[in-house]
């Protein structure tokens, strides 16, 4: 079943010319595991934060189940990043101030909703940060840091994760962490991830890839 | 706490500087809410304890009409004190009239244990400590009828002896009555008794008066009420006094609340544009606009609580220290105010509400702007490229006379930046405010008396001819520039077909002057010579105009001998010459020029009219003035002389009161001072915070220009000549702006007051320039250093 369908959609900067994406389409089934692969300047990160709902296009839609994102007004549009997506950054993005365990519980949190402890231990340990719950993101290293955002992405057991170059600012062996977490996440939970990367090693562990070219799906769509 | 309260006050304390300064620049806009506030609080305190101290201390006082209704309202809950007195009944002294003083007169008596109120009251002598003692009005004093004494009264056809130990001021406004007897008594006779109240909350007061007055069963105009106390409490009868109250305060608190409001914001809209990366990232994870705007909120008023204890803390120190010193001037003049600083809960939780409502009205568009950054604000983390207008990006016409390349990057960056808007607001309303307001009580505290008029008047009355008297002593004394002795009475205008007048002067008053025969055939040809004065005319649009009292062509009136309140006499009607009275010999220059008209008139022509006017000789009275070779040195010493040759008399002492004038106007002006400096530093130190903020912000383009091979010296000259650009506009448009308020706010309060001419703010336009120079090379030593010390580097490789 498609989960996540997104139908031509196109995007231009004002004063660009030329459209940083040019009518995309694609279907994304749930518990899928994609990696969206292209040069640089090609259109990955900008299809990335149009199937989120982070950025608007200037033409298209975008459905996540029944949803029409686009059609959603920004009260609605947040509350659905919150609840059913999980974005993962290059640069990890958390909020300096507060520890571990308040970055990872802070979709839940602007929910109103507390979290069980139960599960934030369970997820604390599947991250390998059980130690560093109340430790603030500047005394963690990237590997860790990105395991924080990837913990945030998840807490609220989003319809799909979407990272953007995750492992873009890592050494091998943290990237080879952050990948397994991924996995992890996608077998055991039957989590649906696309992942934007440049990194042929980390396209190759997707299930299916997509290559994205001057804006355009040039495979595997 | 919610995740968002926590976020921002995690924030707050991990950017520790910048919300210390934050904090600091809004302490002072709370310092000058709560200057401002507990400072009219206590004004108004003070002046109400002075006030109502013509009145003995009480506010109020109701008539009883029996000793039951009496100890009723004496023990009404609602009064702090009362004082009672009992009216005895109308007095005669069975002799003959003098003065002019209506009899009958009242005849109090005061209980024994009350007699500390009559001490305010005397004029000369002691209180009455026996029952066969009063202290008598100094209206009725007379050559037979003095301190010392014995008088016979006679009160509903009982006749008793008393002996006159004292005198009190007949004209004090007190609530005793002052104009007649008053003795003291062991225990408080029967009678209709007065009591005077003090109320032991001031809210409402006249209400409460009125509501207790009812209670009594008392008709509303039994009630007397110290209305000048009450005025300072927003109890005036007048309503246009209490809305004038109202306005002055509104004003003053209105440019305290928008001086306070753009030093809010401008701190405020600096840490949204500080966190736009972060309010993004909020965003991206499902932070919705409306809980954005909350965070701000809450941010906003977790710096104004600790900025409003400290400036509390500023504000009633510095207060407390002002205070002091203007007392100080205050009685080393012989002013009788006592300044007292009044902390009650009122101005204190007034400026908490005020703080609180003006910080959440300056954070609600940059709570606005916060919650309108959209989500991918998180990956750019850049400030978007303002919106330029195809306009701006041209070049003007002017920028081809720039042929320095700094200037004219300079001036492009400068057209540029769109966020300058708020800064020369800030800057405009500095300037302006500055020079319109000090411009303002510099122009309006000339207006005083000068000294265009004898420096010591006084008047003898009810003692016959003292003109001989009163020369000897004037020849023995030192310092006398010049005197006017003459016998003196004033007299009425009134119509008569013989002499037909206007009504601007039927009723008017005229002062009969007579001297000497000889003196009125060689200054005046011995004709009686009417002394003319201008006199200022308002129409009812509020146009003035200065006119004679008297049209020159005039040259006959009926005039009648004034005789208190019910002028029925005939009258007679008199001839005369007219003539200016900065031309009458010995009389110019010592009366005042915008006073009453007089009458000059010889012995003889007075004897022949005293008749027909109705003025007897006995009714005339001693007129002396005098002008001093050396007011200040010799004021006192003349005054004391006078007084101690005739006893208690009316004195007036120009020098003294216009010392005091001073005093008060250098105290008030002091005041008005302060409060406008204060006003002109918190706005400029919002300039200062948003420039340095500006500064930070712009690090990394500036280590661009660097970069490519701009030196520091050449980056702190283009900035230098962005902050002049920008300083001079403020500059100019503020002084045209404050200039124009000084000339309305003098015209407002003048009122078309002819005599007076506007001078002109430029000194305060300078003062602002220079100020803001110095401000502007501030600026340029910091960017200075700064530029030094940065790693150029570091800037560039930061996202």
């Amino acid at each position: 079943m498609a989960i996540l369908t997104a139908t031509e959609l196109v995007k231009t900067y004002p004063g660009e010319e030329q459209p940083a994406l040019n009518g995309v389409s694609l279907s994304i089934e749930a518990g899928e595991f994609v990696a969206i692969v292209g040069p640089s300047g090609s259109g990955k990160s900008t299809l990335l934060h149009l199937l989120g709902g982070v950025d608007r296009p200037t033409s298209g839609r975008v459905q996540l189940y029944d949803t029409d994102v686009y059609g959603l007004n920004e009260t609605q549009l947040a509350i659905f990043r919150r609840r059913q997506v999980g974005l993962i950054y290059q640069f990890y993005n958390l909020l300096p101030s507060l520890t571990v365990a308040e970055n990872i519980t802070l979709p839940r949190e602007l929910d109103g909703k507390k979290v069980e402890a139960n599960r934030l231990n369970q997820l604390l340990d599947q991250l390998g940060l059980a130690e560093k719950r109340n430790a603030l993101p500047g005394q963690l290293s990237g590997g860790q840091q990105q395991r924080v955002a990837i913990g945030r992405a998840l807490i609220n057991e989003p319809a799909i994760v979407l990272a953007d170059e995750p492992t873009g600012n890592l050494d091998q062996r943290n990237s080879q962490e952050i990948m397994s977490l991924l996995h992890f996440a996608n077998i055991k939970q039957g989590q649906t991830v696309v992942v934007i990367t440049h990194d042929p090693q980390v396209a190759a562990q997707a299930q299916r890839v997509l290559t994205i070219t001057d804006g355009r799906l040039t495979e595997g769509a | 706490m919610g995740i968002l309260t926590k976020l921002g006050w995690r924030s707050l304390r991990t950017t520790r500087g910048r919300t210390l300064m934050t904090i600091g620049a809004m302490a002072l806009a709370a310092t000058l809410a709560v200057a401002s506030l507990v400072g009219l609080r206590s004004v108004q305190m003070s002046f109400y304890r002075y006030a109502l101290q013509n009145t003995g201390g009480m506010l109020a006082a109701l008539p009883a009409t029996t000793p039951a209704k009496a100890a009723k309202l004496r023990a009404d809950p609602a009064f702090r004190k009362t004082v009672s007195y009992v009216e005895e009944g109308r007095a005669t002294l069975g002799q003959t009239r003098t003065n002019h003083i209506q009899e009958p007169f009242h005849l109090a008596a005061l209980a024994s244990a009350d007699k500390a109120m009559l001490k305010p009251l005397l004029v000369s002598g002691r209180v009455p400590a026996r029952a066969d003692e009063v202290l008598m009005s100094d209206l009725l004093v007379t050559d037979h009828r003095n301190v010392g004494s014995t008088i016979k009264v006679t009160v509903a056809k009982r006749t008793k002896t008393y002996r006159v130990v004292g005198t009190m001021n007949g004209y004090n406004p007190s609530f005793l009555p002052t104009d007649g007897l008053i003795r003291v008594a062991a225990k408080r006779p029967a009678g209709r008794t007065v009591v005077m109240v003090d109320l032991k909350s001031l809210s409402d007061a006249r209400a409460q008066l009125k509501a207790i007055t009812k209670r009594a069963g008392l008709k509303q105009d039994q009630l007397q009420v110290n209305d000048e106390a009450l005025s300072t409490m927003w109890g005036s009868a007048d309503a246009r006094k209490r809305s004038t109250l109202v306005t002055v305060v509104a004003v003053i608190m209105a440019i305290v609340g928008a001086v306070a409001l753009i030093m809010i914001y401008t701190s405020i809209n600096l840490s949204v544009r500080a966190h736009r990366q972060r309010y993004g990232l909020l965003r991206s994870i499902g932070t919705t606009p409306h809980q954005l705007r909350h965070l701000v909120y809450g941010e906003a008023l977790m710096l104004a609580a600790p900025a409003l204890v400290l400036g509390g803390v500023v504000g009633i120190g510095g207060l407390a220290v002002a205070f002091h010193l203007m007392n100080g001037v205050l009685a080393g003049n012989l002013l009788p105010i006592t300044l007292i600083l009044t902390v009650d809960w009122l101005p204190l939780v007034g400026a908490a509400v005020f703080m609180a409502l003006i910080t959440l009205l300056a954070a609600a568009r940059p709570a606005w702007r916060a919650s309108r950054v959209t989500p991918i604000a998180a990956i750019r983390a850049l400030d978007p490229s303002p919106r330029l207008t195809q306009r701006r990006l041209r070049t003007p016409w002017w920028m081809q006379y720039l042929h320095q390349p700094l200037l004219r990057l300079a001036a492009k960056f400068d057209r540029r930046e769109g966020r300058r808007g708020t800064m020369l607001a800030t800057l405009v309303v500095t300037v302006a405010l500055f020079v319109g307001l000090t411009g303002f009580v510099g122009n309006i505290w000339r207006i005083w008396d000068s000294p265009t008029s004898a420096d010591i008047t006084a008047v003898v009355s009810g003692r016959g001819d003292q003109t001989g008297a009163m020369r000897q002593l004037i020849r023995r004394l030192d310092g006398i520039q010049r005197s006017l002795v003459t016998r003196q009475a004033n007299l009425v205008i009134r119509r008569d077909a013989a002499a037909p007048t206007d009504d601007a002067l039927t009723g008017m008053g005229v002062t009969l002057y007579v001297v000497t025969d000889a003196r009125a055939q060689r200054d005046f040809a011995g004709q009686p010579t009417l002394l003319n004065t201008k006199l200022q005319y308002v129409d009812a649009k509020g146009h003035a105009t200065i006119d004679w009292a008297v049209d020159p062509k005039v040259t006959k009136l009926k005039l009648t001998a004034s005789d208190g309140e019910a002028d029925t006499k005939a009258g007679r009607v008199v001839s005369f010459k007219v003539m200016p009275l900065a031309k009458a010999p010995g009389f110019g220059g010592m009366l005042y020029p915008d006073g009453q008209i007089g009458l000059v008139v010889g012995t003889s022509q007075y004897r022949a009219w005293a008749k027909g006017l109705n003025l007897p000789a006995r009714d005339l009275q001693t007129a002396v003035a005098l002008k001093l070779t050396r007011p200040a040195a010799t004021h006192t010493t003349v005054v004391k002389a006078l007084k101690g040759r005739f006893g208690q008399l009316p004195v007036t002492d120009t020098v003294a009161d216009n010392q005091q004038a001073l005093a008060l106007t250098t105290v008030i002006r002091t005041a008005c001072y302060g409060f406008i400096t204060l006003i002109a530093l918190v706005c400029l130190a919002t300039v200062v915070n948003h420039t340095f903020a500006s500064l930070m912000t712009a690090r990394r383009g500036l280590a661009m220009l660097q970069s490519i091979g701009t030196t520091p010296r050449q980056v702190v000259a283009m900035q230098g000549w962005q902050y002049a650009m920008l300083l001079v506009r403020g500059w100019l448009i503020g002084s045209v702006l404050g200039v124009g308020l000084s000339v309305s706010l003098f015209k407002m309060m003048i009122g078309g007051y002819q005599q007076v001419h506007i001078i002109w703010p430029w000194a305060q336009v300078l003062i602002a320039g220079a100020g803001l120079l110095v401000v502007g090379l501030v600026f340029v030593l910091v960017t200075w250093r700064m530029l030094n010390r940065q790693d150029i580097d570091q800037l560039l490789r930061t996202a």
